[in-house]
């Protein structure tokens, strides 16, 4: 054995100092590298105390100019005189005395309460006795111990009564001085608290900050860095000390401490040793925060309606589109389900549009205009042409195209159609040349090219009945006469051709039977019952993946188990699990990135997918993908869960059927009420809410404006007419005379509500002149003439109340003025918060407002004045 | 290469490499002293450790002990300080990750289940393993080799254990960490572990290739037959053949250990066997039966 002692003590300080130097290494990783919130909070502090000290300040100051500062100095010589009065020999010699006359009496007052309570406890101990034995020698010493106790009470009551007849003395020579001592607290305050402000953050402490949310299992470390999160005081723009944005709707309603902050945001809420790390940027954190508008995607998690929720827009735009294009008839969508397909019924399509064009159309649909909500499935010519082989065969046996470019053009007949389409409104709802399509929500079709692809047979039986063609259709029936069918018909298809059509089959051509097979098979593989019903074809099943979320459960059929795989819910799928196939390595190998590059181009992870191109829009993506990435499987607390009205509706009344009762229920079926107007939570907001028009609207003025809808609103938000009434020439077969009468009975009986008052109520003083003209006063000196017209004369932002006498209920507008937000909270009236007085005055002048009144004519003369 | 730098520089990895380099170094520095001590001994010459040299614990011993305690000490501080625990995601119960791997000291079992049905790969193995290794003592009756390097003297035990342990058991466990992606398929260095891929890789019993169902009693026959042929010839032939030429060894050994090392040999060998039917023949079992294949 070799002797290696000599250089051993030199090995070993080489070691020692090699192990101290990363003893120091671990202290300083511990102690700043992984703990970065230091820094942010000490800056916050930092910034938090010059904030409350120039607060202090600037309240210094106030208190020095506002002559705060005198009046305390004054009440300090006063309390100065005060004290110099109460220290002078005399008074001291009187308060002396009084003290302790005060301490003796308290002291007798200690021995009564000893004695007292002595007596009592011997009087229970012999209670007791007597109850037990019943000798008659307990039952005198109990009636003695009574008699004792009594006297010692009337005792008490005397002390306690000499007692506070010297504490009032005492109060006496001492009152002045303590109210003074308060005035000089109350008046110093304020001040006190800020420089306690100050003396408190200076003491803040420094640490891990944590809230945790037993229930969902979280324990969220994100305030210990967004220290200020919560704060109302904005003491910087940038991260991580900034507050919350738009704090009053989503801090508000979901405070830190019972919510937390990953449950929406995501991220790693415990991790503390860097920003990436807590942000869940990093590989194995399976959910990254969500930013800014993409975080409402977590709103999905509880609340079951997000269409209207506040804060939830981007949402509810994802929602929309969903709506728009369909989503729900390829993939299962729990909150989706038993929705209408949004395309047409396609059974009679071959009598309906010519071969080219729907060979065009089926290529893609964005050739024939550009709104086109239909997708593109890239098929061939070949393809599209067996496709519409197989729909043709439905109701014939040639491709054919109708073409009317070549007749003779009866003018009168165009114009009369024309009329008919202004009077109608049909651009209410149709864009012909870019132009209309106000009510975009009933997706209705561009008519700008229609003359080129319908039949004229066709467009005649749709305009007279279109329910017969399609069942669920929006589009109201029109009570015209078979004559002005005709004339429209003949304006529609005259005026709006496409002269770039080309019709390769005017002669027509048989339709091959392995053409309709090879049809057949590329609809059944593409799933077109998703969209459109076909005949043999309604029992398919989704033919897309579900798009499932934990707790959600799809209504009716087979698959109303709960589905809780996490598979299926594609905002939680596992990263590895979803295909980037041939753009792995392209884009960001993120879930958010793989959604939005699904949508952007279906097809670009393989080759054989089926999922067609909505061409959707880089503003239509995010609000998509949000709505996707809201689908997790993540449980959350009952307590969190806000349940959706349209499900609880739906599952009241099966969907489809109306809200509505009665006869009146199949006109509004037939006219299409609620394609515009809301009733009882059903239908759109294109008209005004129906829901308490009975309440709301004079029973006349109802009857009139039925009859001929008046202008109160801009144009293309004007009510059409549906010939309802008998003055207009109503189409013989369907001349209903009653049917006015039913509307109006209706809303005077269905549609009212219990908050409107039937009269005005009576004013307890008479009013000190005519309440008209008092009205009149109260309308000019609010500025109601800002918003509202009488006459010719204000503005525009609010309706015409030229005739308002005529139309609505003194009930209502009495009601309408106590607070406008209570029938919808999207009216932006102010709140003027006028008395019951002001009111009436108010109501008694609109109401005086009628069509060929004086008070009109009177506004109109003064606005021409 | 960008791939096998990622993996070899994983925090779980680090270990491996490191130990395929202790390994290798102390391989190679064993075979260096015992080659060097085999000429010594040839040449007549003394060796270290032969002769009776005690040296005191205090200091010498307790020295080296502490500095290599320290050592050892600086060396996982930093370590830990330099590399995080390697954690991954939060353990989903619905979700087994893809690869699912054993700990590293057991990914040489793991990848037997490639050649061997998880009865006799996860159980049946691993039993003889350890029984093996308890049985040394009592079938090894060379008194050579105590206390220096040899290997002249114990050829044999040295080759045997070094297939075994480095060949078998190290190999397996580098080609589980390093070569073997998700779904457990073979991934070169140069390759990314993609989670999409797909390999068809049609295995068929050893009797379907020459036509013969192996769940028919013909099939089950023959494929008993190989195996017991495989151990029986595996056994006898080495014995007759040292047995004529009367080594030493076999006598002194007794027929009992010689049985058990043969066996436990032949099973050792019969892992490269299945591997090359496996890998080369596309065999998936010789001998299926009801209750587990071989």
């Amino acid at each position: 054995m070799k002797d290696r002692s000599s250089y051993t003590p030199f090995l070993f300080a080489f070691l020692s100092l090699l192990l101290l130097a990363l003893t120091v290494w671990v202290i300083w990783k511990d102690e700043i590298q992984l703990r970065p919130w230091k820094e942010y909070q000490q800056e916050y502090k930092e910034l938090k105390a010059s904030k409350l000290q120039s607060e202090y300040d600037e309240a210094v100051t106030l208190f020095q100019s506002s002559g705060d500062a005198q009046k305390l100095e004054a009440l300090k010589a006063r309390l100065e005189e005060a004290d110099r009065i109460f220290q002078s020999k005399e008074v001291q010699e009187k308060y002396k005395g009084l003290a302790a006359q005060k301490d003796i009496v308290e002291a007798s007052l200690d021995q009564n309460q000893k004695q007292l309570q002595e007596k009592r406890g011997k009087f229970l101990q012999v209670e007791y006795l007597y109850i037990r034995d019943q000798r008659e020698q307990d039952k005198k010493t109990m009636q003695a111990l009574q008699k004792e106790i009594g006297g010692l009470t009337e005792n008490r009551d005397a002390l306690l009564e000499q007692k506070s007849s010297i504490g009032e003395k005492i109060g006496d020579l001492t009152k002045e001085r303590e109210a003074l001592l308060v005035e000089i607290e109350s008046l110093h305050k304020g001040l006190d608290e800020k420089l306690a402000a100050i003396e408190s953050n200076e003491h803040m402490s420094e640490g891990i900050k944590q809230v945790h949310i037993s229930d969902a299992d979280k324990a969220d470390r994100c305030i210990t860095c967004h220290i200020g999160i919560e704060s109302t005081y904005r003491l910087t723009d940038s991260q991580p000390l900034t507050p919350h944005p738009a704090r009053f709707v989503y801090l508000e309603n979901h405070p830190v401490s019972d919510f937390g902050c990953t449950f929406c945001h995501r991220g790693q809420g415990r991790a503390t040793t860097s920003p990436d790390k807590a942000h869940g940027w990093v590989h194995h954190w399976t959910e990254p925060m969500l930013e800014g508008r993409m975080t409402q995607a977590s709103c999905i998690s509880c609340h079951e309606d997000t269409e209207y929720l506040r804060g939830a827009e981007f949402l509810a735009e994802g929602s929309g589109l969903i709506k728009k294009y369909g989503c729900y008839g390829c993939h299962m969508i729990p909150g989706y389900e038993g929705l209408r397909e949004i395309g047409p019924v396609l059974a009679e399509v071959g009598s309906k549009v010519n071969y080219s064009w729907a060979v065009n159309w089926l290529q893609d649909p964005k050739n024939y205009y550009e709104a086109a909500r239909m997708p593109k499935f890239y098929f061939s010519k070949g393809e599209a042409e067996s496709i519409a082989d197989y729909l043709f065969s439905m109701t014939g046996t040639t491709r054919h195209d109708t073409l009317y470019t070549d007749e003779e053009i009866d003018w009168d007949l165009v114009e009369k159609g024309k009329a008919i389409w202004g009077q109608s409104r049909c651009n209410i709802c149709h864009v012909t040349n870019g132009q209309g399509g106000a009510h975009a929500a009933v997706h209705a079709p561009d008519l700008s090219k229609v003359g080129s692809k319908v039949s004229k047979e066709w467009l005649f039986k749709w305009i007279k009945d279109p329910k017969k063609y399609f069942p669920e259709t929006k589009m109201p029936r029109y009570r015209f006469s078979d004559e002005e069918i005709s004339a429209l018909v003949e304006y529609i298809i005259g005026e709006y051709q496409d002269f770039d059509f080309e019709p390769d089959y005017e002669e027509t051509v048989p339709i091959k039977a392995e053409s309709i097979e090879k049809g057949k098979m590329l609809v059944e593989k593409y799933g077109c019952f998703g969209c459109h019903k076909l005949k043999g074809m309604e029992d398919m099943q989704n033919i897309a993946p579900q798009l499932l979320r934990a707790g959600a459960t799809v209504a009716g059929g087979e698959s109303s188990e709960k589905i809780g795989a996490e598979l299926s819910s594609i905002g939680s799928k596992p990263l590895e699990l979803l295909d980037f196939g041939k753009m792995k390595g392209k884009i960001p190998h993120s879930r958010e990135s793989y959604v939005q590059q699904k949508l952007r181009a279906p097809r670009s992870y393989r080759d054989d997918l089926r999922m067609p191109d909505f061409r959707f829009t880089e503003e239509e993506l995010k609000p998509l993908s949000a709505v996707l990435l809201g689908f997790t499987d993540a449980s959350r607390p009952l307590r969190f869960i806000v349940p959706g009205h349209t499900r609880l509706d739906q599952q009241e009344n099966e969907f489809g059927s109306h809200p509505l009762a009665g006869v009146f229920s199949q006109l509004a079926e037939d006219v299409k009420c609620l394609n515009c107007h809301k009733i009882k939570g059903h239908g759109y907001d294109f008209a005004p809410d129906l829901t308490i028009a009975g309440s709301k609207l004079q029973e006349s003025w109802i009857r009139e404006f039925l009859d001929q809808p008046d202008v109160i609103r801009p144009m293309l938000k004007q009510m059409p007419r549906f010939n309802l009434g008998k003055q207009l020439g109503m189409i013989q077969g369907n001349l209903k005379p009653l049917e006015i009468e039913t509307v109006v009975n209706y809303f005077r009986t269905e549609l009212v509500s219990g908050d409107i008052p039937a009269t005005l109520p009576e004013l307890e003083e008479a009013p000190e002149a005519d309440p008209v003209e008092l009205g009149r006063q109260l309308y000019d000196e609010k500025g109601c003439v800002a918003c509202h017209q009488i006459g010719s004369e204000g503005g525009t932002v609010g309706p015409n109340i030229t005739n308002v006498g005529g139309r609505l209920t003194a009930g209502f507008i009495f009601k309408y003025l106590e607070d406008p937000r209570k029938f919808s909270s999207d009216n932006v009236d102010p709140d003027y918060g006028f008395s019951e007085r002001e009111r009436v005055y108010l109501t008694r002048y609109l109401m005086s407002l009628k069509k060929g009144t004086n008070n009109a004519e009177i506004s109109e003369t003064r606005s021409e004045q | 290469m960008g791939p096998f730098i990622e993996i070899i520089s994983r925090p779980d990895n680090i270990a491996i490499v490191l130990m395929m380099f202790m390994v290798a170094f102390f391989t190679f520095w064993a075979f260096q002293q015992a080659i060097r001590n085999d000429s010594l001994r040839s040449r007549g010459e003394p060796i270290d450790g032969e002769y009776d040299e005690r040296i005191d614990t205090w200091k010498p011993l307790v020295r080296i002990e502490f500095i290599i305690a320290l050592i050892v000490f600086i060396g996982l501080t930093f370590w830990s300080l330099v590399v995080d625990a390697p954690l991954e995601e939060l353990a989903n119960p619905t979700l087994t990750p893809n690869p699912a791997k054993a700990p590293w000291y057991f990914l040489g079992l793991q990848e037997m289940l490639v050649y061997f049905d998880p009865w006799i790969a996860g159980v049946v193995l691993p039993t003889l393993i350890i029984i093996g290794l308890i049985a040394i003592p009592y079938v090894d009756n060379n008194p050579k080799g105590n206390g220096y390097y040899t290997f002249a003297e114990r050829k044999w035990a040295i080759l045997i254990f070094c297939f075994g342990f480095v060949v078998l058991w190290i190999l397996l466990i580098v080609i589980g960490v390093f070569f073997r992606g998700p779904g457990w398929l073979w991934f070169w260095p140069w390759e990314v572990w993609d989670h999409n891929r797909v390999v068809y890789e049609g295995t068929t019993d050893l009797t379907n290739l020459v036509g013969i169902d192996s769940r028919s009693s013909l099939g089950f026959f023959i494929g008993g037959g190989l195996v017991t042929i495989y151990y029986a010839l595996g056994m006898i032939l080495p014995y007759l053949y040292w047995k004529k030429y009367k080594a030493e060894f076999l006598s002194s050994l007794g027929m009992i250990p010689y049985i058990t090392v043969s066996f436990l040999f032949w099973t050792m060998l019969a892992l490269p066997v299945k591997m090359f039917l496996r890998l080369v023949l596309m065999v998936k079992y010789v001998l299926v039966t009801p209750w587990f294949n071989i």
